[in-house]
């Protein structure tokens, strides 16, 4: 225990540079992009001698690092400067407000992403070349080609569909996806696959029938974008909240599920190759527990670590998902910020980005180790 | 042959390889209770393949494409996939080939061997830790000890363990002692040698080493090219080989007391698909001659318990044994 909180405790030192490292480089590009003598000369009508008293009385003349370091002096003692835009707020108030709603999101979505892939890439691994296995094959690759914008546009679109003719799509996809999937292998199949090819039949035959009279009443059950500012619906845990939910969270999903469920999949399949399985099945062991026990234990490592290594990817995610969805968070508020040249609050929504990354990076490596004993922490014998 | 009494009877096992081609062909074995008989020859002669088939454990693209097993006069092939399950571990267990690679590397030894208790015995978990302890103390191996950190002895030992737990009635040992130190040699040997005497379990020892073949075994069967070429008692066997091919193998093996050339056997095993017609060990053998090229061998009764797949005659084949000196 005392070695991993030694480790934790390095591993932390290491990151106060990268974060200055981070921190300068971001400055420049931004205060490049939001150099604002630059805007200034740019409005029509505006006259030279204004912008230059302008410059005068702001200081706006003082090189960067000026700038940067009254930023970073004030940063590190908790002052993140001033919201450009919101009224004249704190960028980090401003930032703050914005934070549940994203953590909300990335985590449910993180959440939702790791059970699907891993849930996935079991099914896909232990039957290689299925019809299942293609199908997840193939749908993986469609959300990996997929950019996480069109998706969220492509979903917002079945919604309002789906608020036009009501319930019967339900029954009516998952009658489609069990009578194509019957269908595919009915030659070689027994009883169960006769019977799901019939179900999924009698759902579309359903769908149909109840066409009218489910649809067109306009109700909206999945709702296509904020309709709500986080917290003030109080019960977190209400249908309306989940209906606002349920895309946002399936659109940052989607790649992830992608990548990772290929990832997962081929790791387990090595792994099922493996001679440790192959005893855990001379000895007797249900194959239950030969797949879940041994192979995917083992095979779960190197996926944790993956996850881990995307969440900042996963954030740009967030970033155009809360844009499409208008969600009030980080993400939408720093692309915000990046159009209204917000320097402040684009400056603390990058450091938090990338303290969040760091701590994730170190959980990777925690959790790496914790789930194989034989790798030792930060290299040394264990 | 020994006859219908077998704990343990195989007839005519075949497994195919990707392309069709016998890796094992037509294979006939019996394990007696209480007796160690040793799978003999070189490697990729199919003797771990005619192992995994006991236990219905072909890997793929490998596949078993006939033959039946019987255990104690069940026949295995006809059981639900259930009961075929339950076979492995408590009726016909496995010692496999690499100890090194054939443990859980994220799971305590101990966690590994419990796991193995309770898929064949009603137990509870505290149970069955305890038992799993006691099993791996009695080998010298410490239960909350990861596979990595275990020497090959202790790994090899902790997997003799774990087959052993559930007690089975056949061991199907693979090469047990080929990655270990000749110290630990015979302290692994003598583990299934005391269970052997003492429970009366029947042991395939699948080796190349006929060092630990003489020290253990009562009856011995030679593989080549995925046939049993001679098979009999084991001091009869390695004592008067019968067939050209075992007496190759016994001019290998280092032999206590008589510190003589080696002298290898000319040529490869051939190539599982393209075997010679007839003999498949014409082209490697001194003493062929064209009956061998024309037919192929079969086995054949060879004095008391004795069969062998060579044309040689008896007088013949004890000329070969005292070599061309
Ligand atoms: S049958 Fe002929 S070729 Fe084959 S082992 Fe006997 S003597 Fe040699």
């Amino acid at each position: 225990m005392r070695a991993v909180s030694a480790y934790i405790g390095r591993r932390l030192a290491i990151a106060l540079p990268l974060l200055w490292v981070v921190s300068l480089v971001s400055y420049l590009l931004l205060y490049r992009a939001a150099d604002p003598v630059a805007r200034l000369r740019a409005i029509p009508g505006v006259r030279p001698e204004d912008v230059a008293r302008l410059v005068e009385q702001q200081g706006l003349d003082a090189p960067w690092y000026e700038g940067y370091w009254s930023w970073l002096s004030g940063f590190v003692r908790g002052d993140w400067g001033v919201s450009a835009t919101n009224g004249g707020a704190g960028a980090r108030e401003t930032i703050l407000d914005a934070l549940p709603a994203t953590i909300e999101l990335m985590g449910l979505a993180l959440l939702v992403s790791a059970v699907l892939a891993v849930a996935f890439g079991v099914v896909s691994a232990t039957r290689p070349g299925s019809g299942t296995d293609l199908t997840l094959t193939g749908v993986a690759y469609a959300g990996f080609a997929t950019p996480t914008f069109l998706a969220g546009v492509l979903l917002q679109l079945g919604a309002i569909w789906m608020r036009d003719h009501g319930w019967a799509i339900v029954p009516f996809a998952i009658g489609t996806v069990l009578l194509l999937a019957g269908l595919a292998r009915l030659r070689r199949g027994g009883a169960a696959t006769r019977a799901v090819t019939a179900a999924g039949a009698v759902l579309i035959l359903l769908a149909v029938v109840l066409w009218d009279r489910l649809g067109g009443d306009g109700t909206t059950i999945l709702y296509t974008g904020q309709r709500f500012s986080f917290g003030s619906e109080g019960d977190l845990l209400s249908l309306n909240h989940l209906q606002h939910l349920v895309l946002p969270v399936l659109t940052l999903s989607l790649v992830n599920i992608a990548v990772w469920s290929r990832f997962q999949r081929a790791v387990l399949i090595d792994e099922l190759r493996s001679e440790h399985v192959a005893a855990a099945r001379a000895h007797g062991l249900s194959e239950r527990r030969v797949v879940l026990g041994h192979a995917l234990r083992n095979a779960l490592a190197p996926v944790v670590t993956l996850v881990a290594l995307d969440l900042g990817a996963m954030f740009s995610g967030a970033v155009v998902t809360e844009t499409v969805f208008s969600w009030p968070g980080m993400g939408r508020l720093l692309r915000d910020a990046a159009v209204d040249r917000d320097i402040n609050v684009a400056m603390g929504i990058v450091m938090i980005g990338a303290v969040a990354v760091i701590v994730a990076n170190l959980i990777a490596d925690l959790a790496y180790a914790a789930l194989d004993p034989r790798v030792p922490l930060g290299g040394g014998r264990p | 042959m020994a006859g219908v009494s077998a704990l343990l009877s195989a007839r005519g096992l075949r497994v195919a390889g990707p392309g069709g081609a016998a890796l094992v062909d037509g294979v006939d074995l019996d394990l007696e209770a209480g007796e160690v008989t040793a799978l003999v020859g070189e490697s990729g002669a199919g003797k771990t393949l005619t192992g995994l088939a006991l236990l219905g454990l072909v890997p793929p693209p490998a596949r078993m494409e006939a033959g039946a097993v019987t255990l104690g006069g069940v026949d295995l092939g006809a059981l639900a996939p259930r009961e075929r399950r339950r076979v492995r571990g408590a009726g016909i267990a496995l010692v496999p080939q690499d100890p090194a690679a054939a443990l859980d590397p994220v799971a305590r030894v101990g966690a590994q061997l419990a796991e193995v208790l309770r898929a064949h015995a009603p137990l509870g978990r505290r149970e069955a830790r305890i038992a799993a302890s006691a099993a791996l103390a009695e080998v010298g191996v410490d239960r909350d000890d990861h596979p990595h950190r275990l020497s090959g002895g202790q790994r090899q030992r902790a997997l003799i363990a774990m087959a052993l737990a559930p007690r089975p009635r056949v061991l199907v040992a693979d090469e047990p002692t080929a990655s270990l130190d000749p110290s630990v040699q015979v302290a692994v040997l003598d583990l299934i040698d005391a269970r052997r005497r003492e429970e009366g379990l029947a042991v395939l020892l699948i080796s190349h080493d006929l060092g630990a073949v003489a020290r253990v075994a009562g009856r011995v069967a030679v593989m080549y090219a995925g046939r049993i070429v001679e098979e009999g008692p084991a001091r009869a066997v390695l004592s008067a080989p019968r067939h050209p091919y075992t007496a190759g193998l016994l001019a290998l093996a280092p032999r206590l007391g008589a510190p003589r050339v080696r002298v290898p056997i000319p040529g490869a095993p051939p190539q599982p698909g393209r075997l010679p017609p007839g003999c498949a060990f014409a082209p490697r053998c001194p003493a062929a001659r064209e009956e061998c090229r024309a037919a192929r061998p079969e086995l054949r009764a060879a004095g008391p318990a004795r069969r062998v797949a060579c044309v040689l005659t008896d007088r013949e084949a004890a000329a070969l044994g005292r070599g061309p000196s």
